[in-house]
């Protein structure tokens, strides 16, 4: 166990904090700004730093003709693959929680899906929608499909078999996104196979506003609840044996996971495999504090799709490959490492 | 020996394929079927419908359905386990992607197309046995196999989604091949892979006797004189041909090799040829069902054969999960 500062103030707070945590979080906050201002920086035209801070301050019809461009197309795009991100890594973090299994994430557990198949159900009935309906339908789909996945798979929580279980829920979802896209033909198909990996390219300030506003509900909810997930990491019994009312925090959780994953699905399509590889980071790096592990790995999460989808968009020039693409590549890969280095199973990851 | 499971599979096949040839978006009388056949008259609509769409349809179906059942069966069998089948273990994905790559850097088509499907089938089947090894030691190993082969075809299938987004124009004609649907001139790529097929299907009845033994276990199957890594590489890669030609002709199309085995076990276990036989005609009977199914549930909009199957195969495949670990449990 590494060493532990205790932040003391009066009689009421007592906040322990590990020191690696205080090294590892402000380093990533660090690394994080300095990705944001190079995503910035590459694309078809570079900035001005100059340009860059005025985008980010001032008011939008004040701007000359660079940082109007910022502000407008680039900015947004950063903010949702920051915020997007950091919510898939939050929503993946606390799926492992409650499923007990380090592989779990809202796109391979079929969250995801679920929330895209109601938003483009609603888009298949009733034409357009404005982007807030749409992340509360999703969010139904997705605390539908948590529920069903993880009630089929109360007794096969351990290594594969819940993973599975959501695998194929995925896949009968997906068969039903499949007929939809049929019926609809004004779609293009090739767009919307993009679309249901992941991509950052249609977004803008209005999606940047919508998932900034889940955010700041969400993030302080997680972190004013997450000393309830040091006892759900034992299990039930003995979470109940510490006063803990395992039944009702355990739907609470997944409440708050689809909370998270569905903003996100609506704004950018499912992007698979940031919680996976966000909170593997994590815990390698700070070890099993649930509260120091959810906020690095929202901070890895946020790092990742920013990388993403940077890469995506200028590595191939000027063909455009979607952040969820690079991002199931990388993530298949890193899962495969996760699960051979068998590290997941870390002494509270047990059955 | 049940004797009468021998023609009643032929029965229902013959009952579906006449279904699958009078149904559709305007159904056809048998008597014009038969005339259509007899005495073609190419002025007749309904004769031209018959022979050039729905009789073309049918044989793709007939065929890709045969190829995975008898695949899914032989994976099944060499690896003793029941949630094993060309999707599954990832052949699919995998075939798919490396097509994708032969049509854009190769510029092929039609039949030219299998030996890439091929190669890609062999990469994925043997990545997804290395990393399942990988992942020994936690937990059930059966779950594990099928779990590598589900990530093995993640990757795939997101690296074919790279392919396409580099240039998406010129893919328009395969994006219903890669979501598994009969397109009406599948059946010219059928000539070629149908004599593969045939061979492949030889070879398994072949070599049937020897991987029943096989199943005995390995050491055992030794001391009867099988040459067992003969035995298993050579199953594997008439199961892989089987998958990859019908992938080749209409597309990935999952759970045929999943389903059809369940079923023939439930009927006959799986021991001798019998349940080759199964597979074979069953898998057939099964995908032209599906075909049925997908001309007729949002007529007259058409489904793709692979959707259909998908839905369906995902539910069963739910239900495996759930149930066989349950019972390894007890």
């Amino acid at each position: 166990m590494s060493r532990v500062l205790i932040l003391r103030l009066g009689t009421l707070v007592s906040l322990p904090i590990s020191l690696r945590f205080l090294l590892v979080a402000p380093a990533l906050l660090i690394f994080l700004a300095i990705s944001a201002y190079a995503a910035l920086n590459i694309g078809a035209t570079a900035t001005s730093l100059q340009d860059a801070l005025s985008a980010l301050f001032l008011p939008l019809d004040s701007l000359e003709r660079p940082a109007r461009a910022i502000a407008q197309f680039r900015m947004p795009r950063l903010g949702v693959a920051i915020l997007a991100g950091a919510m898939m890594a939050a929503s993946g973090y606390l799926l492992q929680v409650v499923s007990r299994n380090g592989l779990a994430d809202p796109g391979i557990l079929g969250l995801s899906d679920g929330a895209a198949l109601t938003v483009m159900a609603a888009g298949f009935f009733f034409g357009l929608m404005p982007g807030g309906a749409l992340s509360l339908l999703a969010l139904g789909g997705a605390l539908l499909t948590a529920l069903v996945v993880l009630g089929l798979g109360r007794h096969l929580l351990a290594g594969g078999g819940i993973i599975l279980i959501g695998l194929s829920i995925n896949i009968v979802l997906g068969s039903l996104i499949e007929m939809i896209l049929v019926s609809g033909s004004a779609m293009n198909f090739a767009q919307l196979m993009n679309w249901s990996r992941g991509t950052l390219a249609a977004v803008d300030a209005t999606d940047l506003g919508l998932l900034g506003l889940w955010f700041a509900l969400l993030f302080p909810l997680a972190l004013l609840t997450s000393r309830l997930l040091q006892p759900m990491l034992l299990g039930d019994e003995p979470a109940q044996a510490l006063g803990v009312r395992a039944r009702l925090v355990y739907v609470f959780y997944v409440l708050l996971a689809a909370a998270f994953a569905a903003p996100v699905v609506a704004v950018c399509g499912p992007v698979a495999f940031v919680g996976l590889m966000s909170c593997y980071i994590a815990r390698r790096l700070i070890g099993d504090r649930p509260t120091e592990v959810l906020i690095t790995g929202m901070l890895a999460g946020g790092l990742i799709l920013l990388w993403a989808d940077t890469i995506g968009r200028s590595l191939f020039q000027p063909v455009i490959i979607s952040a969820g693409v690079m991002v199931s590549v990388v993530g298949v890969l890193s899962f495969i490492l996760a699960a051979s280095l068998g590290r997941l199973q870390s002494p509270n990851w047990r059955d | 020996m049940k004797a009468w499971l021998i023609p009643a599979p032929l029965v229902v096949l013959l009952v579906l394929s006449a279904l699958h040839l009078t149904l559709g978006a305007a159904s056809i009388d048998l008597g014009v079927i038969l005339a259509a056949f007899t005495a073609y008259d190419p002025t007749n609509y309904a004769h031209v419908v018959v022979i050039f769409q729905r009789l073309t349809r049918l044989a793709v179906a007939l065929y890709a359905g045969a190829a995975l059942g008898v695949s899914g069966l032989l994976l099944q069998k060499i690896m003793q386990n029941g949630l094993v089948s060309p999707g599954t273990l990832g052949i699919n994905a995998g075939a798919t992607t490396f097509v994708v790559l032969g049509v854009f850097l190769l510029g092929l088509s039609g039949p030219g197309l299998f030996l890439p499907a091929l190669l890609g089938g062999i990469i994925s089947v043997m990545l997804t046995l290395l990393v399942s090894r990988l992942l020994t030691g936690q937990g059930d190993p059966k779950l594990n196999l099928v779990l590598a082969g589900s990530m093995i075809g993640a990757l795939f299938s997101a690296l074919t989604t790279f392919v396409l987004s580099m240039d998406p124009d010129s893919f328009g004609n395969i994006i219903g091949w890669i979501v598994g649907d009969i397109g009406n001139f599948d059946y010219q790529a059928l000539a070629p892979m149908a004599p593969i097929g045939l061979l492949a299907l030889i070879a398994a009845a072949v070599m049937s006797r020897a991987v029943d033994i096989l199943v005995l276990g390995d050491e055992q199957a030794a001391v009867m004189g099988v040459n067992v890594r003969l035995v298993y590489g050579g199953t594997l890669l008439v199961a892989i041909v089987l998958a990859v030609s019908a992938v080749t002709v209409v597309g990935p199309i999952g759970f045929v090799g999943l389903v059809m085995p369940h079923i023939a076990r439930i009927l006959v276990g799986e021991i001798g040829r019998l349940p080759l036989w199964l597979c074979l005609v069953g898998g057939a009977a099964l995908l032209t069902g599906a075909d049925i199914l997908a001309r007729l549930l949002m007529a007259p909009r058409v489904l793709n054969v692979g959707t259909v199957m998908g839905f369906a195969g995902g539910l069963v495949f739910l239900a495996l999960v759930i149930f066989g670990t349950r019972r390894s449990e007890r």
